[in-house]
């Protein structure tokens, strides 16, 4: 899981080595970047913020937080 | 801050990994670089927001660390550079960009400038820009 995932330049990096990855940015406009890049299935790009993240207790293995701390 | 830890810990997998990445301010240098090599012109200067910023995230990591939510597992750093093919450009670019949280010097810029001048036809400017790479373990 990637939180404030911009237009997606490094997601695509952990993409390779992931089974599933979201990413998260309240930036409508690097989202719509990031999808139009997107060239894997396996990853999900949402508008959220760290505060609420739309996904149940115990997901994911990696959180990065990425330029947003 | 403290709030969005807590909500990422909530969906991490038992022995789950944080990673932060993120750039510190520390008087980032900026340097000309081209096929000859590379020099340096000066540094940047920390502006108050960015100071304040880099301390809330350090202090949101002891809180969540200190509410016994995560234990770092590897600190470290490292150099990420940002690049520009003139100054002019590098300018325009930090007074768009980074202007709450550096300040390129007009002196700095001068020095820059002249550099680039003298490096040859494939010279650039970059800044050296250090990075804090943390991992945290759910606990």
């Amino acid at each position: 899981m990637k939180s404030v995932s911009g237009e997606g330049r490094l997601t695509w990096r952990y993409a390779a080595d992931a089974k599933r990855v979201a990413g998260f940015d309240l930036d409508r406009d690097s989202l719509r970047v990031a999808r139009a890049d997107c060239l894997h299935d396996h990853v999900h790009f949402a508008c959220a913020s760290a505060n609420h993240i739309p996904f149940s207790k115990e997901t994911f293995d990696i959180a990065v937080l990425a330029w947003s701390l | 801050m403290v709030h969005a830890l807590g909500e990422i810990r909530r969906t991490l997998k038992p022995n789950g990994m944080l990673i932060d990445l993120r750039p510190v301010e520390d008087r980032w240098r900026v340097e000309v670089v081209s096929s000859a090599g590379w020099q340096v012109s000066g540094s940047l200067t920390d502006q108050p927001i960015g100071v304040a910023d880099d301390e809330a995230a350090f202090k949101a990591m002891r809180e969540a660390e200190s509410n016994g939510w995560y234990v770092k597992e590897k600190e470290g750093e490292f150099d990420f550079f940002y690049y520009w093919d003139t100054p002019s450009e590098m300018r325009e670019y930090m007074q768009s960009e980074w202007e709450d949280f550096e300040k390129l010097e007009e002196d700095v810029y001068r020095k820059t400038s002249a550099l680039w001048v003298s490096a040859g036809a494939d010279a650039r400017v970059r800044v050296r820009v250090k990075m804090l790479i943390a991992v945290w373990k759910k606990l």
